[in-house]
């Protein structure tokens, strides 16, 4: 089920980009409405190193900003694809243009990944 | 009592004979209208008074064999079904059907909406065949069954939904409204039993899902099916399928 596969995982990663984009914005911007909440010192701001250091101890967080990655690259690239395919150039290279898409999304998220994951080692090792 | 006078009403109509010209052009053409004359009407006076070689396709003259479609001051209509008051009393702007090859003047190539309505396989779909032979007996419906799908039957291929289409306007693999419409008629059909044959056709790349709902196509019908709807119906099947809760109960066959 190729479109309604597409469709679906292109919905799903929406619905899960209003969770985490809304835990991201609450976390990192709304310090101020919500007490610090997510924040290890609600009292320093939460791009200050120890809540940043704090934040990046937890393995969970690298597990939810690779998450993050994911379900942003797949809505962002599958929406593209779709916009790109009804034009004449995108129905010319269809494949092309699939292949070029999901190469760039798994470089990004490869990318992404590592620096998410080191980021947790960094911070792992600056807290201990 | 009926206005009986007349007006003159200027009639733009695009012409192109692939023979011998090289591009389209328009041309005007005025028209003596009175109440209740229909486009047709009018495209039969130009015929007789100024033109004889305009060319456009008719049968019926009332709305049921989707033969006169046309682009009506930009709008997808049937021209026997027009009147030509209700569309404007200053000027008259006739086009063939746009998102389809022009044959000649007014008349579109719909054959690639004929492919298309075929290849998502518009009959009733039994998965056992031998049931046809078995003429001593019917399928039973109930009234809320055939209400299900009875709109949606009612389409006559005119293919001004597909002309109204953006998507069509774009993509040129799209199956289109009148396809995908058909595709759930038989879908929501209880004596259908065609959903997986089906299916491969409509997850294609240019399916059922490259639908924007855009819904211009159920505000052009002139039969009053509403495509979009029955586009939007149609992904709900599917995605209920992949997530496995499409849930279709069949009638059997009953002693006539």
């Amino acid at each position: 089920m190729r479109q309604t596969r597409g469709w679906f995982f292109h919905v799903a990663a929406g619905l899960a980009l209003v969770i985490l984009l809304g835990t991201h914005m609450t976390i990192m911007h709304l310090d101020q409405v919500t007490g610090g909440a997510g924040n290890a010192d609600p009292a320093l701001k939460p791009v200050d190193w120890e809540n940043v250091t704090q934040r990046g101890d937890s393995p969970w967080m690298a597990l939810f900003y690779i998450a993050f990655l994911g379900a942003a690259l797949f809505h962002g690239l599958f929406g593209t694809r779709t916009i790109l395919l009804e034009t004449d150039f995108g129905a010319r290279n269809r494949k092309t243009l699939t292949a070029v898409i999901v190469i760039v999304g798994f470089g990004l998220f490869i990318f992404g990944s590592a620096a998410a994951i080191s980021f947790v080692q960094m911070s792992q090792a600056v807290v201990m | 009592m009926s206005d009986t006078s007349f007006r003159n009403i200027p009639f733009t109509v695009f012409r192109y004979n692939p023979q011998t010209d090289a591009t389209p052009h328009v041309e005007t053409y005025t028209v003596k209208v009175q109440s209740g004359m229909t486009v047709l009407d009018g495209l039969h006076q130009i015929k007789s008074d100024h033109d004889a070689s305009l060319s456009w396709r008719y049968s019926c003259r009332m709305g049921v064999c989707g033969s006169c479609g046309m682009l009506i001051n930009g709008r997808a209509m049937l021209a026997c079904n027009t009147q030509i008051l209700d569309v404007s009393t200053i000027a008259i702007a006739v086009a063939p059907l746009p998102n389809f090859p022009v044959i000649r003047d007014l008349v579109p190539d719909l054959e690639s909406m004929f492919v298309r309505h075929k290849e998502i396989k518009p009959w009733i779909i039994r998965k056992d065949e031998s049931e046809s032979d078995r003429l001593d007996r019917e399928y039973s419906q109930s009234p809320e069954q055939l209400e299900a799908y009875l709109q949606f039957s009612y389409c006559i291929k005119c293919g001004c939904c597909m002309a109204a289409c953006p998507t069509m306007a774009t993509d040129a693999e799209y199956l289109g409204p009148q396809p995908l419409a058909q595709a759930y008629r038989y879908e929501a059909d209880s004596r259908d039993q065609g959903f997986e044959e089906r299916k491969p056709i409509l997850d294609k790349d240019s399916g059922l899902f490259s639908c924007h709902y855009g819904s211009e196509c159920s505000v052009v019908c002139p039969k009053g099916v509403d495509p979009a709807k029955a586009i939007q119906l149609m992904k709900r099947q599917m995605v209920l399928d992949l997530i496995g809760l499409r849930r279709k109960k069949c009638s059997g066959l009953h002693h006539g």
